[in-house]
């Protein structure tokens, strides 16, 4: 983190050395914080994190950040600019450039970017998941060196660091003069995707979900969202008081209950068979019957569904609570799985 | 919906131990600054980002402003700063 500031804040304080901006009051260490995703949490990278900071201070976080953060996510990396520039003994910043030698002689050499072991794009900002992937690609663990004496995973680093820093260098400077950005971040289609139903403000599909991180990245993608299994887990009758009853009187009241269980990732739509769900009660004049419907758009988890009645007044001997649900991706898409159950109860 | 019992609440450690009851007591003596009155002369944002057409420290996007990040320049020194000035 600290390096991307340092890098950015010692262009601002140098091209305003002199002009008595605030500039010559911002320590270059007040961003140390962020480094290893905070207190080694591995959470956001300190990259993003420290450009971010960068952009806090003039004023910049909201215009610029989301772009920044897509660059970062959306890139892969690392790239070759930075070892080129050593490597091709740039004559402007390079190790021999009247300019930088010195700080050459003090840096670190970058590894060759063909000689680099690996070139992911990490799709989150999240440190955790952009070293892991990398290191796996690579082969390395953390603590592997490289033959010039620098772990490939610092390497790697510091050069994603020295990229999103040039890069907001880059974004800043376009602002500065068209007050619009230059690389204007879109949102992944498929992300998007997912948002049409994992909305900030509804709950319906699935959870609210907020924010621009690629989904698929930590969560199964929507092919996933498949139905692994469907069932009824009960079917019961009730008094009017949540209290289990199997025997009731003509006139009593009712409740009935069917409790059933979504295995699977996501949502899927839940409806009784149209009139194939309800009470069958014998009576003194025939057989009386009753359909109760209902739907929903249920998660992959338990789900209770209940219907209040009256037990007839001429109700005799006994009655059963039959179920039949169907269950389907959409309430428009194929039926996936139909099942079945019923409970008698004693009338007397 | 599952509320967080206050049981389980680290900041729990403020409440009930003398490091606690010492951090509370120091927070308080020590008293605290209002906002908007003691700190006038500290830095205040937006930082300028570029030099208008007048030569004058600007946060104004315009068309005739100057930017002053020089991006390889930036990119040099992150990395100087990361491989050897230990800042991560």
């Amino acid at each position: 983190m600290q390096s991307v500031v340092s890098g950015l804040m010692q262009g601002f304080k140098a091209a305003f050395a002199g002009d008595g901006t605030d500039w010559d009051f911002i320590p270059y260490d007040m961003y140390m914080y962020g480094g290893g995703g905070i207190g080694g949490w591995a959470s956001l990278c300190g990259i993003p994190n420290g450009a971010a900071a960068l952009l806090n201070l003039i004023g910049l976080h909201g215009a610029l950040g989301s772009d920044m953060m897509g660059e970062y996510s959306g890139s892969e990396w690392p790239r070759a600019e930075l070892a080129d520039i050593y490597h091709n003994a740039d004559p402007n910043y390079g190790p021999t450039s009247a300019g930088y030698s010195g700080i050459w002689s003090q840096a670190k050499t970058p590894i060759p970017d063909d000689e680099v072991l690996a070139h992911t794009i990490s799709y989150s900002p999240i440190c955790h998941v952009s070293i892991s992937k990398w290191c796996y690609e690579a082969g390395v663990d953390l603590a592997d060196t490289s033959p010039y004496g620098f772990g490939h995973k610092s390497d790697r680093c510091g050069k994603v660091a020295a990229g999103i820093a040039a890069y907001t260098a880059e974004l800043i400077n376009h602002w500065a003069i068209n007050g619009a950005s230059a690389d204007p971040y879109s949102i992944r289609a498929d992300t998007a995707d997912c948002k049409v139903c994992h909305t900030t403000g509804s709950t319906v599909h699935g959870p609210a979900a907020n924010g621009k991180m690629d989904c698929t990245e930590c969560h199964m993608p929507n092919t996933y969202h498949t139905l692994g299994d469907f069932f009824i887990d009960d079917v019961w009758t009730e008094d009017g008081s949540g209290n289990l009853k199997t025997s009731f009187s003509p006139g009593d009241p009712i409740v009935y209950k069917v409790r059933f269980a979504i295995l699977g990732a996501g949502s899927f739509f839940v409806r009784t068979i149209p009139d194939q769900t309800g009470e069958i009660i014998k009576t003194t004049s025939g057989v009386w019957k009753k359909a109760y419907n209902n739907s929903e758009t249920c998660m992959s988890t338990v789900t209770t569904w209940s219907w209040s009645s009256t037990v007839p007044s001429n109700a005799t001997q006994k009655g059963k609570f039959v179920v039949n649900l169907q269950v389907a991706d959409t309430p428009t898409g194929p039926l996936l799985i139909e099942r079945g159950r019923e409970v008698y109860f004693s009338v007397s | 919906m599952k509320k967080r019992g206050p049981d389980l609440s680290r900041r729990n450690f403020l409440k009930g131990s003398v490091v606690g009851a010492g951090a509370l007591t120091a927070g308080v003596g020590t008293g605290l600054f209002m906002p908007g009155t003691a700190q006038a002369s500290l830095p205040s944002l937006p930082l300028p980002y570029c030099i208008d057409s007048a030569g004058n420290p600007s946060t104004t996007p315009n068309g005739t402003n100057v930017p002053v990040l020089d991006p390889d320049d930036v990119r040099v020194m992150t990395w100087w700063y990361y491989s050897s000035q230990g800042k991560g």
